[in-house]
């Protein structure tokens, strides 16, 4: 025989039928409300922990970028600057050509001199070029001025490093100088203590201002060499630093790809599909909304009503 | 012979049982609706008979009904059940709750909680080391850590004041338990009272089963009922009611040794350790094993939150103790304040004077900080981005515009004279404006410096070898006088400025973060000196072949040397400040790599377990919870059913008692009609 139903009985089931109804509702109203499934970790542990490794992932993915970006700035500036080396060493070694062709009185020669020494000073200023307070070329003394020139004997000096600067770009992996730098130093553009070849210039210039037979048989011979070999040495380091930016520029792609996949993987982890969502709100509200319907209906009548 | 009345008897007795059955029936309406109240029914039995005589032998004729009893509907089985099943629930919900409070001071997945604060603390190391140099990223990283410091801090005293909660919620349900064991005990004694005649007690024991009820979900009990009708109450082993009297729990605080907060312990009358009780189920059971549970006692956490502060201050300055500050030194602490006698960062993971060894787990809570060295501007630099340093050697100056003269004048015209080297590898002073061969003469140059004499006078200047060729001189005065001498570049300006010598060092510079000046001299006596700093004495070594160590520097000098008259200077410096190595490392410990302090995870990976775990324990205390609900639900649904009061059922006995009650008041009617005609019997024509 099936159970004694009483009233009370009835109203507690109805009750509690009643409060699991609005408990879902509730529960699907949370999260129809900012779009999250998860709110708290036993809403579903398994979902929060790979949330917070998706976060954790996409804060790293974000920090590389900018990572990535800030090299691409230093090294578009290092970029620009080099070209401007190139061409200048090309002017120079025309005018070294001009001057060395034994056709030039001793003031012609001067005049081709002062030339060059404005080209070096120029050469200098583009050294010390500077991103946001930082000389590019300074290495790891980023905050000192890298180049100075002697007024009087012309001579320049460096003043920074041979030290690389990191940019990491890949998780897990430390500052490796041969994998992630990102900078060219004065070693890397003018050879030997960051100014040889720029030393080697004023050289050039120094025996076009002596202006003599033989200092312009040594500038058709030496000087011309010299020239030669600065130049080849500063396209070297340019096509060096052409490598490493394409390079960068297919970590960026890859790296603004994963960036959409991470987010991608992060709302499917954590939003709620809306429609779906909606549809069961619906579901449940119907219910809801039967069962209090039906409950004012049906839980009164009882024999009280017909005596 | 039977009474003629006897009828009458019978026909009250029944009007008597309706009316008690009727009673009873409003007395079920009126209490349908009072919780615990269990339905109550008149057991009616017939009175016992007469016996009557007639011709056929002896009869036996009914003479009424009679109340036997008055009982409730009870299963005392479903009751245990019932009783059994609600300290679990009880416990069930209360560790819910309380779990939820842990997961809300966690706050995660959020935007603020303590994993967001260390990817951001992960972040701004990675930004500093792509620009280490700069004191903004610097502030950055600190301000970052000190987010993480307090996330932390936070967490663990929320963690705290949970446990001094929950101590406090303890006091006030042991008072509960107490007046509920109280009026248990009242209620026992009242219903051995009354129930001493064979009576039954019924809305007595109602109540005091109702009482049961609220003292089972506040502890898990075991009961048993005696002969009397005593419940006896126990409450993990410790009889705390029984018929006789019932036992006052008392509570009272034992401190904790790991982080001194005090736990309210619950003690059955005395308070010596044999009367500690250990509650089995319920909310009491549930509130204390929040504080100290092995699986989910806020102690647990706070136990997490010491490893990763424990982690943060060894292992991970560990490496920052290896790295350098702008400033080149080493071994300074990112986390807390801890000093070695001579002032210096204390080495947590090496723990030289074994200080820690003592430490209380709180005491590592404690010791978590921002090193407060960093809190300065200085300070700043000395978080350590870079792992190593180079050091330099400014270029040595000699002072070229100390040009010295002697003798005297014998030519009173103004010469220029420009030095130049010769094939043969000598130098010459070339006179301007007159005929060979008076248009030169040799110059030497030996150890800096340059001379030669022109018409009487001998000029003597420091000059940088490499610089010789481009200089020129000006020699003017009359004959006879000293004369005054300049010095002019090549193009015939004035020579201005310094001359540069080169030196070389190897290395690593111990002077911190300010230069050390160096002089380097030749005194009266021909001999070297070399001097360090400002006031420092003077050194005697030989430039040529000596390398001398100079604040951890070897210097070797390149030609020219000074002569008596000239003094080289130079410095020795640091600053590779824009290497960034060391903060990829700082973000790769944070990150990457394991520790065993972290049962060989990574210091994120360990959270994210702590954080699964929560999650996993408070989502299996939800559904254990919400299947023992539908447990205890189904209970309450048997026991309604048992003793629920069901008006259909009440109303159809009421309408069956009033038709009783009316018959048996027509019987009476019929009977006193009966006699009527009896007494008037006899009486016709009077």
């Amino acid at each position: 025989m099936a159970n004694r139903i009483t009233e009370r009985t009835m109203a507690t089931n109805y009750m509690y039928s009643l409060n699991q109804a609005k408990y879902r509702q509730n529960k699907i109203n949370t999260q129809l409300a900012d779009g999250k499934r998860i709110h708290r970790p036993s809403d579903d542990p398994v979902r929060t922990v790979r949330s917070l490794k998706f976060n954790s992932s996409l804060g790293q993915n974000e920090q590389y970028t900018q990572n990535l970006k800030d090299a691409q700035s230093w090294m578009n500036s290092s970029d620009s600057a080099m070209s401007d080396f190139s061409e200048m060493m090309t002017s120079i070694k025309d005018r070294v050509v001009r001057g060395a062709n034994g056709s030039h009185a001793e003031s012609e020669m001067q005049t081709i001199g002062r030339e060059i020494d404005n080209v070096i000073n120029q050469m200098v200023a583009v050294g010390n070029t500077k991103i946001a307070d930082r000389y590019i070329f300074a290495g790891q003394k980023d905050k000192t001025q890298p180049f100075t020139r002697d007024e009087i004997t012309g001579e320049v000096s460096y003043h920074g490093d041979n030290g690389k600067i990191s940019m990491v770009i890949q998780n897990g992996s430390t500052a490796t100088p041969a994998q992630d730098s990102v900078n060219l130093t004065g070693y890397d553009i003018f050879g030997e203590d960051g100014v040889k070849i720029l030393n080697q210039l004023n050289e050039i210039k120094n025996k076009l201002g002596e202006g003599t037979k033989s200092a312009q048989e040594w500038l058709s011979k030496d000087g011309l060499q010299m020239i030669e070999d600065g130049h080849k040495f500063v396209l070297q380091a340019h096509t060096e630093m052409g490598t490493r930016m394409a390079s960068y520029e297919m970590n960026l792609n890859m790296m603004e790809k994963n960036s959409v996949t991470i987010t991608d993987d992060l709302a499917t982890n954590e939003d709620i599909d809306v429609a779906e969502s909606i549809t069961e709100y619906k579901v449940v509200e119907a219910m809801y909304k039967a069962a209090l319907s039906v409950g004012s209906k049906i839980l009164p009548p009882s024999l009280v009503d017909y005596l | 012979m039977r009474s003629t009345f006897s009828g009458f008897n019978t026909a009250v007795r029944g009007l008597y049982g309706q009316q008690i059955s009727l009673d009873t029936v409003g007395h079920n309406i009126t209490n349908a609706g009072v919780d615990g109240y269990s339905r109550q029914s008149v057991n009616l039995s017939a009175t016992p008979s007469q016996t009557v005589y007639s011709g056929y032998g002896a009869s036996q004729i009914g003479t009424g009904v009679q109340i036997d009893s008055i009982v409730r509907a009870r299963d005392h089985f479903v009751d245990r059940q019932f009783w059994k099943e609600n300290s679990t629930l009880s416990y069930g919900q209360a560790v819910q709750d309380g779990l939820k409070k842990v997961e809300d001071i966690f706050r995660e997945p959020t935007d603020t909680g303590i994993q967001s604060t260390m990817n951001k603390f992960w972040n701004s190391w990675q930004s500093l080391s792509v620009n280490a140099a700069d004191y903004g990223s610097r502030a950055v990283t600190k301000a970052s850590g000190a987010e993480l410091v307090d996330a932390l801090q936070l967490a663990a005293r929320q963690l705290k004041t949970s446990i001094d909660d929950n101590n406090a919620l303890i006091k006030i349900k042991v008072e509960k338990v107490n007046q509920i064991n109280s009026e248990v005990f009242a209620l026992n004694q009242q219903i051995v009272g009354l129930e001493m005649g064979g009576d039954h007690a019924n809305d007595l024991r109602d109540r005091r089963d109702g009482l049961v009820g609220q003292l089972s979900s506040l502890a898990g009990i075991s009961i048993s009922e005696d002969a009397k009708g005593n419940y006896n109450i126990s409450i993990s082993g410790h009889e705390v009611v029984n018929g006789s009297g019932y036992i006052e729990l008392k509570t009272n605080s034992v401190k904790d040794k790991d982080y001194g907060f005090e736990y309210v312990n619950v003690y059955a009358g005395s308070t010596d350790e044999k009367a500690l009780v250990n509650f089995t189920d319920g909310e009491l059971k549930a509130i204390t094993d929040l504080r100290a549970g092995d699986m989910i006692g806020a102690k647990r956490y706070l136990d997490e939150l010491v490893t990763m502060s424990k982690f943060l201050l060894q292992d991970f300055n560990a490496v920052h103790r290896a790295g350098m500050g702008t400033d080149n030194s080493k071994n300074n602490n990112f986390f807390g304040n801890e000093r070695n006698a001579d002032g210096s960062d204390y080495d947590y993971k090496a723990d030289p004077d074994g200080r820690t060894k003592n430490w209380t787990k709180n005491d590592w809570i404690k010791a978590l900080d921002i090193n407060a060295v960093l809190n300065t501007t200085e300070g700043l630099g000395k978080i350590a981005a870079k792992t190593s340093l180079t050091s330099e050697i400014s270029a040595g100056v000699l002072k070229p515009t100390e040009i010295t003269t002697t003798g005297k004048r014998t030519v009173g015209t103004t010469d220029t004279v420009t030095i130049t080297k010769k094939a043969d590898g000598k130098y010459y002073a070339k006179i301007s404006g007159r005929t060979p061969p008076n248009d030169e003469v040799a110059a030497t140059y030996s150890k800096g410096a340059l001379s030669f004499t022109v018409d009487g006078l001998t000029v003597t200047s420091m000059v940088n070898e490499s610089a010789i060729t481009s200089c020129q001189y000006k020699i003017t005065g009359a004959v006879g006088a000293d004369g005054a001498v300049t010095a002019l570049d090549n193009f015939g300006l004035p020579f201005t400025g310094d001359s540069k010598l080169a030196l070389s060092a190897t290395g690593t510079y111990t002077g911190g973060t300010t230069a050390t000046k160096v002089k380097v001299e030749q005194a009266a006596d021909g001999k070297y000196y070399y001097t360090v700093g400002d006031d420092g004495a003077p050194i005697q070594f030989d430039p040529l072949t000596d390398t001398p160590v100079i604040m951890g520097m070897t210097v070797k000098f390149k030609s020219p040397l000074p002569t008596a008259a000239g003094v080289y200077t130079f410095s020795l410096t640091n600053n590779n400040n824009a290497s960034g190595d060391n903060a990829v490392n700082l973000g790769n410990r944070l990150k990457n790599d394991t520790s065993a302090l972290l049962g060989n995870t990574s210091f994120e990976t360990y959270y994210s377990s702590l954080i699964a775990d929560l999650g996993v324990r408070s989502e299996n205390s939800i559904r254990l919870t919400e299947n023992q609900d539908a447990m205890v639900n189904s209970i309450v649904n048997l026991r309604e059913s048992i003793c629920g009061v069901g008006l259909d059922q009440e109303l159809s006995y009421m309408i069956q008692f009033s038709k009783g009650y009316s018959a048996a008041s027509r019987v009476l009617t019929t009977m006193d009609e009966m006699l009527d005609k009896l007494m008037n019997t006899g009486v016709v024509g009077r």
